[in-house]
């Protein structure tokens, strides 16, 4: 397990070796954005600050060199590799979700 | 004014990996494999007629390659590249692709290549063509009939909605308003359907989904249980369009493209002399989702 800080909201959260970094975070009991799930459409877009990511297979249409370059990755596509860094944007709309606060109330 | 094209005949996208996507293609939403060649991969419903619907071609990028029409007659093609030429629409002949004849290849101001072609092989469908049974047994996932229509985005639909309603005479069967006139979206037909294609406002060229029949409201439930038991990303459904009237799941195939089964069997028959119904830009949310009666956020935004 790596673990994954997400700025600027500060939380940290586990992610496995063999999931996304989106199903890492939406396991978590957060929201983002995303659509396809596939690589395709560029909707669940992050940036890296520091940590090794495998990018998996993106559209070169919606994830460029250049923005690889900057940290760019698909977080539906993304593996980590080591612990990591991500900086949210506000299009990425992360929020921790209400009922599953609810629930960890109940684990308590 | 006859119908001079008699169905949406190919769809062509790009895989990120031809060989996982084919899996999902054959064996999650059940289209028949007709060949492969090289980095392409034709296919087709089990109850198409003539030898491959949809293409699937390895890429860097997810999307669509072209969109392609058939006409009623071959005669249909020369007055087509007859209008192309009065409208001065720069086009190229295609004078053979795999298994099909002659072609008009021309892009369209919505930034879509476009294809007109007459000439396919006939290769019949799946059943006999002598005392066939109503199915065929055996087939595996989905198992769609056939290709129904795509739908494509275009930064100003409206040039987009009139070029294929003026120079290809697709008539509008509905449309999205705004409140000073201007249509925002539109759902053209030739074939007595709702429509073979619709247009979206979104980027040149975007490839929104395409979109395959399923005949009963049992078939659209099988179909959400299918793609829900391969943990495919489903996007909305099952649930049901306002426009069209028809029953529907959007979902996305592995490499993000999305997909939708059509259940066109709740939809409206045309007749020549149909005019087309408007939804005003206020009612976009029933207009595409019926029952949630608002636009989810992947709607507009997700598409490749
Ligand atoms: S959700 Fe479409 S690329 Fe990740
Ligand atoms: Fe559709």
């Amino acid at each position: 397990m790596y673990t994954i800080t997400l700025k600027p909201v500060g939380s940290t959260i586990a992610c496995g070796p063999e999931e996304s970094v989106l199903a890492a975070i939406l396991r978590s009991g957060a929201s983002v954005m995303f659509g396809c799930r596939g690589g395709g459409c560029g909707t669940c877009k992050m940036r890296l600050t520091s940590g090794q990511i495998a990018h998996g297979r993106c559209s070169a249409a919606v994830l460029l060199a250049e923005e690889k370059k900057c940290g760019r990755f698909l977080s539906c596509q993304a593996r980590a590799l080591s612990d990591l860094t991500i900086e949210l944007s506000a299009a990425n709309k992360y929020h921790v979700l209400r009922s599953w606060r609810r629930l960890s109330l109940l684990d308590c | 004014m006859p119908y001079r094209i008699s169905r949406l005949g190919l769809v062509e996208i790009r895989s990120l990996d031809l060989d996982r996507d084919l899996d999902y293609y054959l064996n999650v939403l059940g289209l028949q494999l007709t060949a492969r060649e090289g980095k392409t991969a034709y296919l087709k419903g089990w109850d198409e007629r003539h030898a491959y619907s949809f293409a699937l071609t390895e890429s860097d990028r997810a999307g669509m390659v072209r969109m392609a029409f058939r006409t009623v007659d071959p005669e249909d093609l020369d007055y087509y590249e007859k209008r192309l030429k009065d409208f001065g629409i720069k086009y190229d002949i295609i004078p053979e692709d795999y298994r099909r004849g002659r072609a008009l290849r021309f892009t369209a101001p919505s930034g879509h290549t476009v294809e007109l072609y007459n000439e396919m092989d006939y290769t019949g469908n799946v059943l006999p063509t002598v005392n066939p049974g109503p199915w065929p047994e055996g087939l595996r996932g989905i198992a769609p009939p056939r290709l129904d229509h795509t739908l494509v985005t275009a930064p100003e639909p409206g040039k987009a909605i009139e070029f294929f309603q003026t120079v290809l005479e697709f008539r509008l069967s509905e449309m999205l308003v705004a409140p000073d006139g201007t249509i925002i979206a539109a759902w053209l037909w030739q074939r007595p359907a709702p429509h073979d294609l619709a247009i979206v406002p979104g980027k040149p060229g975007g490839f929104h989904h395409a979109a395959f029949v399923v005949d009963s409201a049992d078939a659209l439930f099988r179909a959400a249980d299918i793609l829900a038991m391969h943990k495919a990303r489903i996007d909305y459904g099952p649930g049901r369009h306002g426009i069209t009237r028809g029953t529907t799941i959007y979902f996305f195939d592995p490499s993000g493209n999305r997909l939708e089964t059509f259940g066109g069997y709740t939809a409206y028959q045309m007749d020549p002399d149909s005019r087309a119904i408007r939804w005003t830009q206020d009612q976009i949310g029933p207009a595409v989702f019926y029952y949630s009666q608002e636009l989810n956020e992947t709607f507009l935004s997700v598409y490749t």
